[in-house]
């Protein structure tokens, strides 16, 4: 009987995640796995092995760089200086090993072979020996890790340096690479990642292989809305500005919305590209009433895209728009949505600051209010 | 959350509309029913509300309907426990049909 390799499930938004994502890229090379608390699968050759390693250097350029047109009409790929994959211009950790180590700890780790360990992982608390230098537990593994400098933690007397075993740094470098949504505010220089929260490993899988078909990788996001023509005749497309209206427009895309009601919102903000430290924020999104949302979603055609994003906020005086408040009202107004609040929805049609919110038509905003606080919902 | 009744709906959308008109004229009125904290200063305001009306109806041809303001008076005494959610759904039906007039005007301008 052949062996079979298991990785343990971790129970952590980041780690089951990503060690969702590794399944995914073995079931890309035509490996079986087994979702069960984790996951297994049979003892991989080493061409298997190559092939796996190739597939995630592959998908290094594409997911942590992007096309950037210079004045001159020349295209640049520039990185995604907010991620915190680099450092001085360069990956970090697993990311930043030449192919031939990365195939070297690869080999090492789905291999049944059992070194002499002696450190403890901070993380899996699993044996491990550091041979490759990648233990040093930086934002690079795990997103919301504090820094290596003691004023940066809190507290002072707290030991500031996690290490982790090789298996959690690679899981943690490759989750940079799955395909998560996303979203750049970048007039705030904020960044909005959003990873589905689902204990069984299966629904989680089954419910990322949907994800992945919707998601197309821009710049700026990789959630799409409309495209439309700009002023200089370049098809710009509309993408959202903050985490409830990408998680709004991602719903409109998806087939069914019912299968994941709790989310983790990565926000990365400041995109210095020379400091490896980043400001991370976490935060839950729970949606209280998926059902509501999906009946909404089944009665009004595309509620983001045809009413949210539509909107604009002008002054009354000058008749001008102000983007600031657009920005802030399309973001109460996909909060309120999701988080079934009609109180925060209604905030954004207060008049703030001399300036009305516009542009809504009423064939969207009347059934809406009527499917929300009608008593049988008619529209 | 309160789940009203569709008859109480349209009552909350028709004063919607009438306060929006109204508001097209006098901005302040709106922003005074905005700030109302409880069930009486509401009443009271959109008592004002309906003098304002009234009053635009006199000066200019366009006349308003006030009835449905009064309906309105007679949910919030229903609800009054939750007058808030009325205010809400008032204001969302207000600012609407006031940002569609001054949006068609500027339309209309352009």
């Amino acid at each position: 009987m052949k062996e079979k390799i298991k990785l343990p499930q971790y129970h952590d938004w980041w780690f089951d995640n990503a060690l969702e994502f590794l399944g995914y890229l073995l079931e890309e090379i035509g490996v079986e796995v087994d979702w069960k608390d984790g996951i297994e699968f049979d003892y991989l050759d080493k061409s298997k092995i190559e092939q796996l390693v190739n597939n995630i250097g592959k998908l290094i350029k594409p997911k942590l760089t992007y096309h950037v047109t210079k004045n001159d009409g020349t295209t640049i790929d520039a990185n995604r200086a907010y991620l915190p994959t680099m450092h001085k211009g360069k990956y970090v950790n697993f990311l930043g090993k030449d192919p031939k180590i990365k195939l070297e700890i690869c080999v090492h780790l789905l291999s049944l072979t059992d070194s002499k360990k002696r450190k403890i992982c901070d993380i899996c608390s699993d044996y491990y020996e550091d041979d490759y230098k990648t233990s040093q537990v930086s934002q690079t593994i795990y997103p919301v890790a504090t820094g290596s400098l003691k004023s940066q933690c809190g507290v002072r007397k707290m030991e500031p340096e996690y290490h982790a075993c090789p298996k959690c740094a690679l899981l943690g470098s490759i989750e940079w690479l799955d395909d998560n949504p996303f979203a750049c505010d970048t007039e705030n220089l904020t960044n909005y990642i959003l990873f589905p929260k689902i204990e069984d490993m299966y629904e989680l899988h089954t419910f990322k292989n949907e994800l992945r078909e919707v998601v197309t990788q821009r710049r700026n996001s990789n959630i799409m809305g409309d495209s439309y023509m700009g002023k200089q005749g370049v098809l710009q497309e509309k993408y959202a500005r903050d985490e409830f209206s990408l998680l709004l427009l991602l719903f409109e895309q998806m087939k069914t919305i019912e299968h994941c009601d709790e989310w983790i919102c990565l926000r990365i903000s400041g995109t210095s590209p020379t400091y490896q430290t980043r400001n991370t924020y976490l935060e839950e999104i729970r949606i209280p009433n998926i059902h509501s949302l999906e009946r909404i979603f089944r009665c009004i055609e595309m509620p983001y895209s045809n009413l949210v994003d539509k909107s604009f906020t002008k002054s009354l005086i000058s008749d001008n728009i102000n983007y600031n408040l657009t920005k802030e009202n399309k973001y109460l107004m996909s909060k309120g949505i999701i988080m079934d609040d009609f109180k925060t929805f209604a905030k954004a049609f207060q008049i703030r600051q001399n300036c009305i919110l516009a542009g809504m038509q009423k064939e969207m905003i009347y059934p809406l209010i009527n499917l929300w606080r009608c008593k049988d919902g008619a529209i | 959350m309160v789940q009203f009744e569709k008859e109480e709906m349209e009552v909350m959308k028709k004063s919607g509309q009438v306060i929006g008109a109204v508001a097209d004229s006098y901005i302040s009125d709106l922003y005074q029913l905005d700030r109302t904290r409880s069930a009486e200063e509401f009443i009271k305001q959109l008592k004002n509300i309906g003098l304002r009306a009234i009053s635009i109806g006199k000066k200019t041809e366009e006349s308003f309907y006030t009835e449905p303001l009064a309906n309105l008076m007679d949910l919030i005494n229903k609800y009054k426990e939750n007058s808030d959610e009325i205010k809400d759904v008032v204001m969302v039906y207000a600012t609407f049909y006031l940002g569609a007039i001054r949006y068609s005007k500027s339309g209309d301008s352009k």
